[in-house]
């Protein structure tokens, strides 16, 4: 009874409440108080501490380690360390690494494998990648178990793979074919440039596994349905319809890839490791020469300004390239009607 | 996956070819860890003798443990601190090394990409347009060769030899997470949000205990991806990190050592041994693995 008049009192009184702060507003229009412009005040003030606690690192790390180095990398194109100090050196740098490219020729070997390199994985890895997907998205006969396996070299360290095939090459290779002699990772021979290349593109089977599954699996059932009911064959449902709807995320690694053309190395390091300064052994890629100039035992801070100038030569042109090309593939790329 | 395996018939020609492929592709890969694997429980003197194909033989032990007992004293790799003498680095030292390089790093950078993801996904501010467009950008436009200057940067601020440090250096926000983890919390209600703050909840305690809560499953699905990826890294250790030497740098060195007594079969039972706490954590992981990524942000 008690807890009914309770009831029916705060009832009353919230009515009471609302009815005055209608007539209030009625009366004088529905102005903040001041004590709620304080509190609003109060509420933006916290917003903004928090905002600004909370975005501080993440903000001055980047221009610190991003903006911070890119700056000092241009800066360090123009220098050269003499006499154990830095001076500034012009063009110097850049006619280097201008003249090896296409004067004398040092990096003609490096020019024609990353254009090899390069290839291989644009013209056969990015289409195989979409068809392994879309063959497991098809859900193939033990795709569970299949999509773990293909999933393992992104798991298990490059390292691994690179010892066992390794000594499989080099052990058992010859007596497999009987050829005594057979070595195909002599870093001597152009042979070696092969099969590393073959053996990173073996690595990378089913890259971008993950990814493509998602992309595929956020396609409308309706869609796969109709195909199904159309009795479309795979080859045309994933040439007409997958490809376009995953564009998106297919542009994705070809944008990603692009500046591949300068910096990949492949596998050649973790076979070879660095080689030594002006040895032009045959495997080497623009990527791995200059990675190896900073990363060998030897460089020294004067080897720095070099890998400089060559990055901010092969920015020059692979930045405005990918845009462009990026914008290309958006604009002619494959559409569903 | 219920979704295509329900609408899955028959195989034509074309799924067949590639299935195939696929196959093939699988024997392959276990045929060269097979043969890592086999060798690795060999006696070194029956796979130095030729035995490279066949099982161990019984003469020379048969299946052996010999090598795995070998690295554990023998799996080692020698590093030159500056000013001071040279020392070895033995497997504990290298694993201690792996797992706090992998855990700080995949940390500090889990952290700023989530940070800045939920700011920019959850708050108005002016900042706002030109962070999400930065990312974007730096995604985009490759810029190359800038190793020289981080390498400088790493000397000059003191940050070599340091995990912190380097983390620090690596953790930039813009990046493929940041988009995922932007995607999760935009599709996150705001009516959360402002539920915890009309009953008092402060903007830290409704980040901490109601919004990082509902993305648990993705960042654990990155945390998971990025330890292990951090795990395999040699060359960031090698560069930045060369006295605190990691089981991966440590494998890549290893690999072609020369030292008295270290035989092919130590080296395989070295990189064997390195590979399976991996492939045990992703066992454990797989499904919050391939089921998170697949099914969330990253799309298409």
């Amino acid at each position: 009874m008690k807890e009914k008049e309770q009831t029916f009192f705060s009832k009353l009184f919230t009515k009471i409440k609302w009815a005055m702060y209608d007539l209030s507003v009625k009366l004088f229009g529905n102005k903040k108080t001041k004590i709620e412009l304080d509190a609003n005040k109060s509420r933006r003030f916290k917003k903004n501490l928090f905002l600004f606690l909370f975005l501080l690192f993440p903000i001055v790390q980047f221009i610190i380690f991003y903006i911070g180095v890119n700056i000092n990398s241009i800066l360090l194109a123009f220098k050269s360390f003499e006499g154990g100090k830095w001076v500034f050196c012009g063009f110097d740098n850049f006619k280097e690494v201008w003249d090896d490219l296409f004067v004398n020729g040092r990096l003609n070997v490096a020019v024609k494998n990353s254009t090899i390199q390069f290839a291989l994985s644009f013209l056969v890895g990015i289409p195989l990648h979409v068809i392994v997907a879309f063959v497991m998205f098809r859900g193939v006969p033990g795709s569970k178990f299949l999509r773990f396996v293909l999933f393992m070299p992104n798991m298990i360290s490059s390292l691994v793979f690179v010892i066992c095939f390794r000594y499989l090459a080099s052990d058992a290779l010859p007596l497999i074919t009987g050829i005594e002699n057979l070595n195909i990772l002599k870093s001597s021979q152009p042979s070696s440039f092969y099969t590393v290349l073959l053996f990173g593109f073996w690595l990378g089977f089913a890259g971008g596994l993950i990814i493509y599954l998602g992309a595929m699996s956020s396609i409308s059932t309706d869609v796969l349905e109709y195909c199904e009911l159309e009795n479309m064959s795979s080859l045309r449902l994933l040439w007409s319809i997958i490809v376009p709807l995953i564009f998106p995320t297919i542009i994705t690694y070809i944008v990603v890839g692009m500046a591949g053309f300068f910096t990949s190395y492949g596998q050649f390091h973790s076979f070879f490791g660095a080689a030594g300064k002006n040895s032009a052994p045959p495997y080497e890629t623009l990527g791995y020469v200059f990675f190896v100039t900073i990363a060998r035992d030897s460089a020294t801070v004067a080897d720095y300004p070099y890998a400089a100038a060559g990055g901010l030569m092969f920015t020059m042109v692979i930045a405005p390239l990918t845009v462009g090309i990026k914008s290309l593939l958006e604009k002619y790329g494959p559409g569903v009607d | 996956m219920a979704k295509s395996s329900k609408l899955k018939k028959k195989m034509d020609a074309f799924e067949w070819v590639f299935y195939s492929i696929i196959i093939l592709y699988v024997i392959s890969l276990f045929v060269v860890l097979g043969f890592g694997f086999f060798n690795s429980f060999k006696d070194w003197y029956d796979f130095d003798l030729g035995n490279v194909l066949g099982m161990p033989r019984e003469k020379y032990g048969g299946f052996t443990l010999q090598n795995y007992s070998f690295i554990i004293t023998n799996f080692r790799v020698q590093v030159k601190p500056l000013g001071r003498p040279p020392r070895y680095v033995y497997i504990e030292e290298m694993l201690y090394n792996s797992v706090a390089f992998s855990i700080i790093v995949s940390l500090f950078s889990i952290a700023t990409q989530v940070m800045v993801s939920y700011a920019c996904a959850k708050y108005e501010f002016k900042l706002k347009g030109l962070i999400y467009m930065v990312a974007v950008i730096v995604m985009m436009v490759p810029i190359v060769g800038s190793l020289a200057a981080e390498m400088q940067f790493a000397t000059e601020l003191n940050l070599k030899n340091n995990f912190i440090g380097i983390a620090i250096m690596c953790c930039k926000y813009p990046g493929i997470y940041f988009l995922v983890f932007y995607a999760s919390f935009k599709n996150i209600s705001s009516t959360y949000m402002e539920a915890a703050e009309i009953d008092g909840a402060g903007h830290l305690k409704i980040f901490l205990q109601i919004m990082l809560p509902m993305v648990m499953s993705s960042i654990s699905a990155v945390f998971v991806l990025q330890f292990i990826a951090n795990f395999n890294n040699y060359q960031t250790p090698m560069l930045f990190a060369p006295e605190r030497t990691t089981v991966a740098y440590g494998l890549f060195m290893y690999q072609s050592s020369v030292e008295n007594g270290v035989h092919t079969t130590h080296k395989l039972a070295a990189s064997i041994a390195t590979a399976i706490p991996l492939m045990i954590l992703f066992f454990i992981f797989r499904n919050k693995i391939m089921g998170n990524l697949t099914m969330g942000g990253i799309k298409g």
